[in-house]
């Protein structure tokens, strides 16, 4: 048997492995096998063909790929485009004025895509050009972009929570479900900070735009159906009961295909190229996912969660005081991992503890999210960060960094709320 | 060695759309399902199982394309601080460990299979699918990836000798740019509106 | 002497008290157990045998319908409609049980330690029923090829579901039905998303405490003695859980007498009389369509199985396939 120390140095072998720049899924792989070689031998590595077939051939996971392809039907097919558009008029009047938009755009887009980087990189994209011309102040215009786009994990559908409930055997579309007010109270949270921000200081939301006229804003609101008609298809046959998660998201393709047909963007190369993206997502994910599986197989085995968690719960603390160890713990986690890699090797070992403590794994799986979104907003590691600043195309990306600390608050608030009262995720 | 390379990534390219184009099916055939279920009464029996072999075909297939066009996550992000020729040794070893994880689960996709056939396993499903079938297409698929990952490592071992200055540029992790062009669309922004 | 343990039975379920006790008695004896659950270490129930067979571990709770992908033989221990009372599937299985041996020794060097059932395999319905007529057209959760055949000729649609997603199904109306016994239903929730049970038995879950041969062959005289009295106790007590247990949970679900602090919780669905034209269409059912299906496919991989069928398990409970 071994003891917590032999896991300390396990992770401590992973840190060292990812730093020095070996690919993600290798080093959770090498981590894995010499542990079940060190400690068990042979017989431990004889069930990896099983186990790898396991892990590919799963219903749960097979909502990535058809999400991914929707998102990508969707996005190349300009709905991002006009979306933000139609939001921009609404929210322009706001104090702060079109940074609001951002955060909306950001909200509406998460509910068709799974990904924060396509969020990052599609609501970037349009967004820039067009604060350029209207003086903003850039680190709140990047950092809005920034952190809007973490929504993208949080608001269903989410590639993280459909990874975490194929993990952990937990409802994928309870996991949706849940995801959905925090995601909601959080955009909220973001345009409050923005909004308290501007009347305190003015100068960052450059000059009053004119606002089209009423029968403009009318009729650009039509703009707003594709994504609306997607997440009300998606989130309304999983929680109606016509699909499980994972129909749900191939009614989401065929939705997809269909609207970018009304709307005459449909084409071969755009179709192609989604079609590119969605398995090159999915190797990518499902590479780590081998991985990843045999770890928490081995972990298991070895009985490794249960002696944490035995070692855990020597120290006798309250459940909110072990929530904020948490909470530290993964932002400095999150600092330096990358947001998918620090969830995936963490679960099996923080699971059993945080069960512990009284809270379920619905809840784990949000919280887990939430500190996904930290660290995809927090230096030196944070893929947002960079998305958003190579979108930006000037400067550096220390202006990205000071712009999103105001909306680490707000996440942080919401973790804060979700510990308090775990009642309001059901 | 550059046109091997480059035929395999061509293979490994089209190999991709026809995944692809299975995720596009499943969609399909998910969406007549439900219908059929809610509707009518009447189920195609499987469109899990099915979609589970497609997943299988998807994910064994999209791993070498995604490893030719460095898509497969690495953290380097220390590597600021390190000298050029330390950077290039950690790519080539990146290469090296991921050529080797990538031949054992070849090799172990590959005993499974063999299982299967020794057994003579049919799922016990509605389908009552001949297992060997899907796990026959998801060992082509974890071989090919085994194949592209051994030959971008001597590629890569080959320019540490010859050319060192195009290893981070070959086999380093994309940039940010690389990764957001996929998002940008020029032209994109409407045509018709 | 080491022994490397995957089970299914999990803490709050009813079999959990008897596997964990066989466990403290064997630890007594001289062994180091060391136990893993499928679920936690994402292992998939229908892979239990061939990790067992590859020695991954020494000894598996196996759910035989699962594993019969490997082997169909191995699901003629408890085929839909065959046994449907303890009483009769205890015979059956005694019947059966040399045969089953014989057959996992030589194709997978595996032998079961342990043979019991999780219970009658009952209906629990999300919608008004009184009768198997009412399934006519409703989606009920199937996760094997003979339930979906009994379904089927039912007219009802099979809606196959990973277990995860059972419980949201039926919440949701995914599927309208589940079959599973009244202990699992209970301990898993079920009562909270359905509103009838009809305690038609359809077959028994037959599950069985596997072995690797080189691990079983590698004990002492004493230690293996020790292994089989104790395993063989511990089969005794699991029939006994399935036999009185399951009365106790369907009582508990359906707002009968519940005992206090036990692992069951009280609900009040509609328990719906059995009639006997329903038992006799399950029955007939299972005679021309589930039997002969199963025999078919049985016989491509084992030459001779549908004699050792008949002779066994057909003799025990007075069927034959032709
Ligand atoms: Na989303
Ligand atoms: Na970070």
């Amino acid at each position: 048997m071994l003891g917590i120390e032999d896991a300390a140095v396990g992770f401590a072998l992973l840190l060292f492995l990812l730093f020095i720049g070996l690919h993600i899924a290798t080093a959770l792989f090498i981590v894995a096998i010499t542990g079940a070689y060190v400690f068990i031998g042979d017989a431990m590595i004889r069930p990896f063909g099983t186990m790898m077939w396991g892990t590919l051939n799963n219903f749960l996971l097979v909502a990535i790929p058809l999400f991914v392809l929707m998102g990508e039907i969707l996005v190349r097919g300009g709905v991002t485009e006009r979306m933000y558009r139609a939001l921009a008029d609404w929210t322009k009047p706001l104090p702060g004025g079109l940074l609001h938009t951002n955060i909306a755009a950001s909200t509406v887009f998460a509910s068709i895509s799974g990904s924060s980087v396509a969020t990052a990189a599609t609501i970037g994209t349009v967004a820039f050009p067009t604060f350029r011309r209207q003086n903003y102040a850039e680190a709140w215009v990047a950092g809005s972009v920034a952190s809007g786009a973490t929504l993208g994990i949080l608001i269903p559908p989410s590639i993280n929570l459909i990874i975490y409930g194929a993990i952990t055997n937990t409802s994928i579309g309870a996991l949706f479900t849940a995801g959905i007010l925090p995601g909601v109270i959080l955009a909220l949270c973001f345009m409050l900070m923005i909004a308290v921000a501007s009347l305190l200081n003015p100068a960052i939301a450059g000059r009053p735009e004119p606002i089209a006229p009423w029968p403009e804003r009318r009729k650009r609101l039509t703009d707003l159906v594709p994504p609306l008609v997607i997440f009300i298809l998606v989130m309304g046959s999983i929680y109606l009961g016509f699909a499980t998660p994972t129909e749900a998201a191939g009614v989401g393709v065929m939705a997809a295909l269909a609207l970018t047909a009304f709307y005459r963007t449909l084409g071969w190369l755009m179709l192609r190229e989604a079609m590119m993206s969605a398995v090159t997502t999915t190797g990518m994910t499902l590479l780590i996912l081998i991985a990843a599986f045999y770890l928490n197989f081995v972990l298991g085995v070895l009985g490794v969660p249960a002696q944490v968690s035995a070692f855990v719960s020597t120290f006798d603390v309250a459940p909110l005081t072990m929530v904020l160890l948490l909470v530290v713990l993964y932002m400095l986690l999150g600092c330096f991992l990358d947001a998918l890699a620090m969830m995936i090797a963490t679960i099996p070992i923080v699971l059993p503890v945080v069960t512990l403590l009284g809270y379920d794994s619905i809840w784990f799986g949000i919280f887990l999210v939430l500190m996904c979104e930290l660290a995809l907003i927090t230096p030196p590691v944070g893929m947002n960060l960079y998305v958003t600043q190579s979108v930006r195309g000037r400067g550096n990306v220390g202006t990205v960094i000071a712009g999103v600390l105001p909306f680490v608050f707000c996440i942080l608030a919401v973790v804060a709320m979700i510990a308090i009262f775990p009642g309001i995720l059901i | 060695m550059e046109a091997i390379l480059r035929t395999v990534e061509h293979i490994a390219a089209a190999l991709a759309l026809v995944a692809g184009a299975a995720i596009a099916v499943l969609g399909a055939l998910i969406t007549i399902d439900i219908v059929g279920r809610d509707f009518f009464g009447a189920s195609i029996q499987g469109t899990d199982e099915i979609g589970g072999y497609v997943l299988a075909f998807v994910g064994s297939l999209g791993m070498a394309l995604t490893l030719l066009r460095r898509g497969h996550p690495r953290i380097e992000i220390f590597f600021r601080f390190f000298p050029q020729v330390l950077r290039d040794c950690l790519h080539v070893l990146a290469q090296i460990a991921m050529a080797g994880f990538a031949t054992f689960m070849a090799w172990h996709a590959w005993g499974e299979l063999q299982t299967t056939l020794r057994f003579g396993s049919i799922t016990n499903t509605p389908l009552q699918t001949p297992l060997w079938v899907p796990q026959g297409v998801w060992v082509i698929g974890m071989i090919f990836f085994a194949l592209t990952a051994c030959l971008a490592t001597v590629h890569a071992l080959v320019l540490l000798f010859t050319d060192r200055a195009a290893i981070e540029r070959r086999y380093g992790a994309p940039t940010v740019e690389e990764e957001v062009s996929q998002y940008v669309h020029p032209g994109a922004d409407d045509a018709r509106d | 002497q080491s022994m490397r343990l995957i089970t299914q039975n999990q803490e709050q379920r009813a079999q959990y008290p008897a596997e964990a006790e066989a466990v403290a008695a064997l630890a007594e004896a001289g062994f180091d157990v060391s136990r893993s659950e499928y679920q936690a270490v994402g292992i998939d129930l229908a892979d239990g045998l061939r990790l067992l067979s590859t020695g991954a571990f020494d000894m598996a709770t196996i759910q035989v319908g699962s594993v019969a992908k490997d082997d169909p033989f191995l699901e003629g221990i408890d085929l839909i409609g065959v046994s449907t009372n303890m009483d009769d599937l205890k015979s059956a299985v005694d019947a059966f049980r040399d045969a089953f041996n014989a057959r996992l020794e030589e194709k997978f060097g595996v032998t079961a330690a342990a043979i019991w059932p999780f219970g009658p395999q009952v209906f629990l319905c999300g919608a008004e029923m009184s009768s198997l007529d009412d399934l006519d057209g409703m989606k009920v959760r199937s996760f094997t090829a003979s339930m979906s055949t009994l379904l089927e000729n039912l007219g009802a649609t099979p809606v196959t579901l990973s277990f995860p997603e059972v419980y949201p199904a039926l919440q949701r109306g995914v599927a309208t039905c589940g079959v599973t016994s009244p202990t699992s239903s209970n301990t898993g929730k079920w009562p909270e998303v359905t509103t009838h049970l009809y305690p038609l038995s359809v077959s028994g879950s037959v599950q069985a405490h596997m072995v690797n041969l080189d691990w079983l062959n590698g004990l002492s005289e004493d230690a293996r003695a020790a292994f089989e009295e104790t395993m063989a106790a511990m089969e005794a007590e699991l029939w006994d859980v399935a036999i009185n247990t399951n009365g106790t949970a369907q009582s508990c679900s359906t707002g009968g007498e519940c005992p206090e602090g036990g692992i069951y919780t009280s609900y009040d669905m509609t328990l719906v009389p059995v009639s006997d034209d329903d038992k006799a269409r399950v029955a007939e059912i299972s005679v021309s369509a589930v039997l002969p299906e199963w025999a078919e496919k049985c016989e491509a991989s084992y030459p001779g199985c549908k004699q050792i069928w008949n002779d066994t398990v057909g003799a025990a409970r007075g069927l034959s396939i032709d």
